[in-house]
């Protein structure tokens, strides 16, 4: 407690010439040190932003689904049971968010379907992607993590590496981290999912905006910054893929990534 | 300090300020001050190109990786003796011996003996470099192709081609530095960066190899790397998005003024986007010509499968990739040595003849380092009846361009190819002698973590002057 009501602890992390000048590399405590946000709370915020989020602990694990072959070299070519909580109406932990295209079964049963074929006879060689990208809407430190496959959303942000010993987790900034911001199923599902929750919510475009700031970065939105993003609305051409494309650029900027 | 009692030693050393504790303290502090000095290249772009140790020989490499162990007997190291006494129960091993598969015949203006499996390899004998005394500490697979990429069987630790990419960073900033091309699954550890920064760790490209026919289906897909095109958005669209992300961005840096933080951010969608752009022209084959397709096996089935990624390695090192490595699987041949490994030396031989020449034509293979081996080799003596055990006390790998004498064989095993016995390499002695190409000193590229220097060769390894053009 000490430590959390401190001065220093509770800083602002805006940025002042004056101290700058007197604390560049911010060693005196100037002003509170922007940080990254971790792999799990990056991911958790998204599904928190657009209602997903699901705080039930899932029931079972992903990997038992998944047969030896997917988890090493010599494991057997195994057959993919279906699993009880992937049937429609499952228990809460599995519910699917799989947005609004979601049909029957849950994304987890597509996703086997997708990697096993018809027959649900799962063949590693035609394996393409992770088997743990699944879009399931629980928590992030529920997520499987096994020996050399991690889901792609902790991978690509500085997972700590599960066979070794990590005091501190790297802090890195790539390029695979953007084209997971750009490109991948989840943060796209979760985007088109906030954006039908904005059309819900609320009627006229600015307050769409307003509240997609608040939900995204839990503040309003700037003159300069509801200018960019009208404008960027009235270039598209069907009314919910733009704001869905709005939204998914409010998860992809630096804002979104750092602790300010 | 004798005579007196109060003198004692541990007064002494309590009293005076040049005591032991004193020492050791002034050690810490002195070493401490050295690390913040060298402290890791914490910069904007760690990827830049950097300085090397000494003038490089090569600048990039190409690791063709056959796992599961290539017997060495009967492809690169060539025992008559081992022919006079097929089928005795003598020498290292408790089974009898097995001759050869397959002849061998001198080649090339050199002479190098290279076994009747490899036809076109052979063809150019006089660029390959021979070292047919390699050993390793950790036998059983698939464990050792883990020392083989990291030099550590036992820890989670970086891989060469992380640690070439940690030396020397990349030449082309909007492609993936190090490429693993159809690494198989569960593999991350040989190509990944341990404890390096995650920019260094290997980027998957290409449908993931399971040993076994499953390869040849899988490999007829078009390789990817992950989140590389969007499943909704045109380019056009995509490009409009990021614009609209980036003024967001800029607002921010201008709201804030100095956070370098988004700046990297800002830098690493640019780099993205351009990547999105290059890779998959880069890995569109359809654009190489009908005689280099040909002269990489891409006309036939049995090759074509090895043959695709040889030639997007040429194009991945022409475009500036710092270490492509190829990965073929099902060389473990425990038994039916003669048919399967007549199968993979086919699937593996036009290719690799193909790249070599395609990389010499090309003026590439002088300051490229292509190498080719296995995590350890095989017996001499049969294993059932038609089989051969892994053997890691000596087998045989080649290297190729880069610095590297063409035409030449290194080290020797004993009488029946068992163990080396002249000019023992062992792998830290194979990647030391590697960086030394790169014009990295092993004992000077270090990375601190958990509180000390890390080195690819740990305390070990030396430089394999011999084989240095």
């Amino acid at each position: 407690r000490e430590i959390v009501s401190s001065r220093a602890y509770r800083l602002s992390s805006a940025w002042n010439r004056q101290r700058f000048e007197q604390d560049p590399d911010n060693l005196y405590f100037a002003r509170a040190q922007p940080r990254r946000l971790q792999a799990e709370v990056l991911r958790d915020c998204m599904l928190a932003a657009s209602g997903r989020l699901d705080l039930q602990r899932p029931r079972g694990s992903m990997v038992a689904q998944y047969p030896a072959a997917i988890l090493g070299p010599n494991g057997p070519v195994g057959t993919v049971m279906a699993p009880a909580a992937t049937r429609p109406g499952a228990g809460p932990g599995m519910s699917p968010a799989g947005g609004p295209e979601t049909s029957t079964g849950g994304p987890l049963a597509r996703r086997l379907q997708q990697l096993g074929g018809a027959a649900g006879r799962f063949r590693p060689g035609q394996v393409q992607g992770n088997p743990f990208d699944a879009s399931v809407a629980y928590r992030s430190v529920y997520l499987p993590v096994a020996r050399g496959l991690l889901p792609r959303a902790l991978e690509v942000f500085d997972f700590a590496e599960p066979s070794m010993v990590i005091g501190q987790r790297e802090s890195s900034n790539t390029p695979a981290q953007a084209l997971y911001l750009l490109n991948n199923r989840f943060v796209i599902e979760q985007s088109e999912v906030l954006a039908s929750r904005l059309q819900q919510e609320s009627a006229d475009r600015t307050s769409q905006i307003q509240l997609a700031f608040r939900l995204v970065y839990g503040r309003a939105a700037t003159e300069q910054e509801l200018a960019a993003s009208q404008s960027f609305l009235l270039q598209a051409a069907d009314v919910s893929v733009g704001l869905a494309e709005f939204c998914q650029a409010l998860f992809a900027t630096a804002e979104f990534r750092y602790v300010n | 300090m004798t005579g007196t009692t109060g003198d004692t030693r541990r007064r002494l050393l309590q009293t005076a300020s040049a005591g032991f504790g004193y020492v050791a303290l002034a050690g810490l502090l002195a070493r401490a001050d050295e690390s913040s000095e060298l402290a890791q290249p914490q910069v904007a772009q760690p990827l830049a190109p950097r300085p090397t140790h000494f003038p490089p020989r090569a600048k990039r490499v190409i690791f063709l990786c056959m796992q599961g162990g290539p017997s060495h007997v009967d492809t690169f190291d060539y025992k008559p003796q081992l022919i006079a006494d097929a089928g005795k129960t003598i020498g290292a091993g408790r089974r009898s011996l097995m001759a050869p598969v397959s002849p061998f015949r001198q080649r090339g203006q050199s002479g190098l003996w290279i076994s009747d499996l490899f036809p076109s390899l052979a063809e150019q004998a006089d660029k390959l470099c021979l070292l047919r005394s390699l050993h390793c500490d950790q036998p059983p697979p698939p464990r050792a192709v883990t020392p083989m990429h990291t030099g550590n069987a036992q820890f989670v630790r970086p891989s060469l081609g992380a640690w070439t990419l940690y030396g020397l960073g990349t030449e082309n900033d909007s492609l993936p530095g190090f490429v693993a091309l159809n690494a198989p699954p569960a593999s991350a550890q040989n190509y990944g960066s341990a404890f390096l920064p995650a920019v260094y760790q290997g980027s998957r490209v290409g449908p993931s190899v399971q040993r076994g026919p499953a390869q040849a289906r899988a490999a007829g897909t078009a390789p990817a790397l992950p989140d590389i095109r969007n499943p909704r958005m045109s380019r056009d669209a995509q490009r409009r998005q990021l614009d609209f992300i980036q003024e967001l961005n800029r607002q921010k840096l201008e709201r804030e003024e100095v956070q370098p933080g988004v700046e990297g951010v800002i830098e690493s969608y640019e780099l993205a986007f351009r990547m999105q752009d290059s890779l998959p022209d880069l890995m569109d084959l359809s654009a190489e010509s009908q005689a280099t397709q040909t002269l990489y096996g891409l006309d036939e089935n049995q090759t074509s499968v090895f043959g695709r990624p040889c030639l997007l390695a040429r194009r991945f090192v022409e475009a500036g990739v710092r270490f492509v490595e190829i990965n073929h699987g099902n060389w473990d041949h425990h038994a039916r040595l003669e048919t399967d490994l007549q199968a993979r030396s086919r699937e593996v031989d036009r290719p690799i003849a193909g790249l070599l020449a395609d990389l010499d034509q090309r003026g590439l293979l002088k300051d490229t380092l292509v190498m080719w081996g296995g995590e350890f080799g095989r017996t001499p003596d049969a294993q059932n009846g038609s089989g051969r055990d892994h053997n890691h006390r000596g087998y045989t790998y080649w290297m190729a361009g880069g610095g590297v004498k063409g035409g030449f064989s290194y080290g020797s095993t004993d009488e029946h190819g068992a163990a080396a016995v002249e000019n023992k390499c062992h792998v830290h002695d194979w990647h030391a002698t590697i960086l030394h190409l790169l014009g990295l000193d092993h004992t000077k590229l270090t990375y601190r973590y958990a509180g000390r220097n890390f080195r690819l060769t740990d305390v070990y390894g030396n430089v394999v002057h011999d084989i240095l053009s």
